[in-house]
């Protein structure tokens, strides 16, 4: 070793011994807790334009005779644009690995709201204003279904489609990824919003829209007043207009508003879509309405933490019923077998091996010296009971835990999907 | 999954801290039982990434910053991670590259350049180590510092093995001129 390299390695190890740095566990949980909330808030900004665009029908009639508004500022030249456009089957992405960030080689991707681990489908090109976008498609596999059957959300809250818009100008590309509902309600206009081009100092709107059924064609207007319409491809219109984007201005905000229109011109739901500036290149979604936004759906995509209310049939002997149930619960792990275990859920396919998986994880001690005990009972049906228990653990007690079981075959069993959702808490899935 | 008592509970959209806090101190998230957990791999590296960090930034706040971020990315993704330091130390290097951009985007915008503040610890070294381009300085410090390999440098960098070398022996002309 030289001097200069002993020099240099005697300075990084002067100047690294001089940081005292402990790990921050409690920051970092801090950290991931708003990550989490983060991608909660981007699903449910493209949720919420989903839920806004949708008109109260009184106020649709009202505008539908009327046709679709004043349209002038529309892109000159571009009603449409589509040059080229492909039909087929799509192709589907695993659930697995959909939802971004899975791509373990390459630190740098992070793919977003939902990630292609598969080759996508060209749906149509489009070109526009001096800008090719070329637009792909996928299918998303539906999620496994864990938990209680009143826990399950709605199919609007259900990802079930990729898109992905490449952009592409003589000054800038990128590539916007949106995702497409597996429902809208209500004839509702569904849109994923993201700039390209700012870094390049040519700054573009890109709007990848779900449109509703029965809608011939949508439109978005940008800051500014110009406007971008397109009759949507199998349900998707992938809208683009000017931005003013300047990566030094942390006040930046926009509006965007997207609206849909049927065949005769009548407006099938409008919204607005405003975003802040709070960084270079990164956008928070903040989102108004208009009128008619059924507040509070967004609730709906989230488990319940409440048991639902009784149904309207009941078993004959309600008392006897919940004593059998009671029965289900209350008793150590390490006292019961897996057979016996898997003897007590409705569809034991496969559950012997999660009980293995759940023993061999690194709650092992824990579950071992666990018991889940009952708390309450709702039926909701004569055959169909919502659970609320907890977890006890050795020194501490998780819940409350929600689930469900079923009258089959004579006797009542605990549903494989409750069991799953319980054993994921361990990070084991069935 | 909420601990009875806990002031927080589990309601929707947020107040996610709890059920993160159990995952962090429960991993490996998959079930390989001789796997670190992912509390052991953060409690094992955090200090020598942060120094990492702080010798591409010099700035101790920033090196906190970005190797919680870059623990926060392997979280997300440490099921799929075979070998989580490597991951991580490239992902602390690419985060810090990314300081470094947004860095120069600042004092474009500004209306003139800021020198980069004294740090702690420097000296003449620091300085001309300082001067590197990036991707000569993290050749330098993970090659002298962390003593890495070639081919780990090159992982880390994202560039081939023999690209490493020739890093290497430009930063080290570049130091011997400025160096007495």
């Amino acid at each position: 070793m030289s001097e200069l390299d002993d020099r240099i390695k005697q300075s990084l190890d002067r100047r690294a011994a001089s940081l005292s740095e402990r790990p921050d566990l409690d920051g970092l949980n801090d950290r991931i807790a708003r990550r989490d909330r983060r991608r909660m808030r981007v699903t449910s900004i493209a949720l919420v334009m989903a839920l806004v665009a949708g008109p109260v029908v009184g106020f649709l009639a009202g505008r539908s005779g009327t046709g679709a508004g004043p349209k002038s500022d529309v892109a000159t030249g571009s009603n449409d644009g589509v040059v080229d456009q492909s039909s087929g089957s799509l192709p589907t992405i695993p659930f697995a690995s959909a939802g971004g960030g899975t791509d373990a080689a390459d630190p740098n991707v992070d793919v977003g709201l939902v990630g292609a681990s598969v080759p996508l489908a060209k749906a149509f090109v489009r070109e526009v204003d001096g800008a090719t976008v070329r637009v792909y498609r996928a299918a998303v596999e539906a999620p496994q279904s864990d938990g209680p059957s009143w826990q399950q959300p709605p199919a609007y809250c259900v990802t079930n489609g990729l898109v992905q818009a490449d952009v592409s100008t003589e000054d800038a590309v990128g590539i916007v990824t949106g995702s497409l509902s597996a429902e809208l309600r209500d004839g509702l206009v569904f849109g994923t919003y993201s700039p390209i081009g700012v870094a390049e100092g040519a700054p573009l709107w890109v709007v990848v829209a779900q449109a509703p059924d029965g809608a011939a064609d949508v439109q978005a207007t940008f800051p500014g007043g110009h406007a971008d319409e397109m009759e949507p491809v199998d349900g998707v219109a992938v809208l683009i207009g000017p931005a003013t984007l300047d990566p030094s201005d942390a006040q930046y905000s926009a509006n965007i508003q997207l609206e849909a229109f049927d065949a005769d011109g009548g407006s099938l739901g409008t919204s607005t879509a405003a975003f802040d500036s709070t960084g270079l290149a990164y956008l928070v979604g903040e989102y108004s309405h208009t009128a008619g936004f059924p507040g509070g759906s967004l609730a709906d995509c989230f488990p319940s933490q409440q048991l639902p209310p009784p149904g309207d049939e009941q078993p004959a002997d309600p008392a006897a019923a919940r004593a059998e149930i009671e029965g289900l619960f209350g008793i150590p792990f390490s006292e019961r077998t897996d057979e016996e275990r898997v003897a007590d859920i409705d569809d034991p396919t496969g559950m012997l091996e999660t009980y293995e998986r759940l023993r061999n994880s690194s709650f092992a001690s824990d579950v071992a010296g666990s018991r889940t005990v009952l708390e309450d009972v709702v039926f909701v049906s004569a055959t169909r009971a919502a659970t609320q228990y907890h977890i006890e653990l050795p020194g501490r007690t998780l819940g409350p835990e929600y689930g469900e079981v079923v009258f089959v075959d004579g006797r009542w069993k605990v549903t494989r999907a409750s069991v799953c959702q319980a054993v994921s808490l361990a990070g084991v899935s069935c | 999954m909420q601990e009875r008592g806990a002031p927080e509970r589990l309601t929707g959209v947020g107040d996610t801290a709890p059920l993160v806090k159990a995952r962090i101190e429960s991993a490996p998230l998959r079930a390989d039982v001789d796997r670190p957990t992912f509390a052991d791999v953060y409690r094992a590296t955090f200090s020598d990434m942060v120094r990492l960090a702080f010798l591409l930034t010099s700035s101790p706040e920033t090196a906190h910053d970005l190797v919680q971020d870059s623990f926060v990315r392997l979280h997300g993704k440490f099921d799929h991670v075979e070998e989580p330091r490597a991951y991580l130390r490239r992902t602390v290097v690419n985060a810090c590259l990314s300081y470094h951009r947004r860095q120069r985007l600042h004092v474009r915008h500004a209306a003139a350049a800021q020198p980069e503040a004294t740090e702690l610890g420097a000296d003449e070294m620091t300085d001309a180590l300082a001067a590197l381009p990036y991707r000569q300085r993290t050749a330098i410090v993970l090659r002298f510092w962390h003593g890495s390999s070639e081919a780990e440098i090159a992982a880390a960098l994202g560039c081939r093995p023999g690209t490493v070398g020739s890093l290497i022996h430009r930063a080290l002309a570049e130091l011997r001129k400025v160096m007495p």
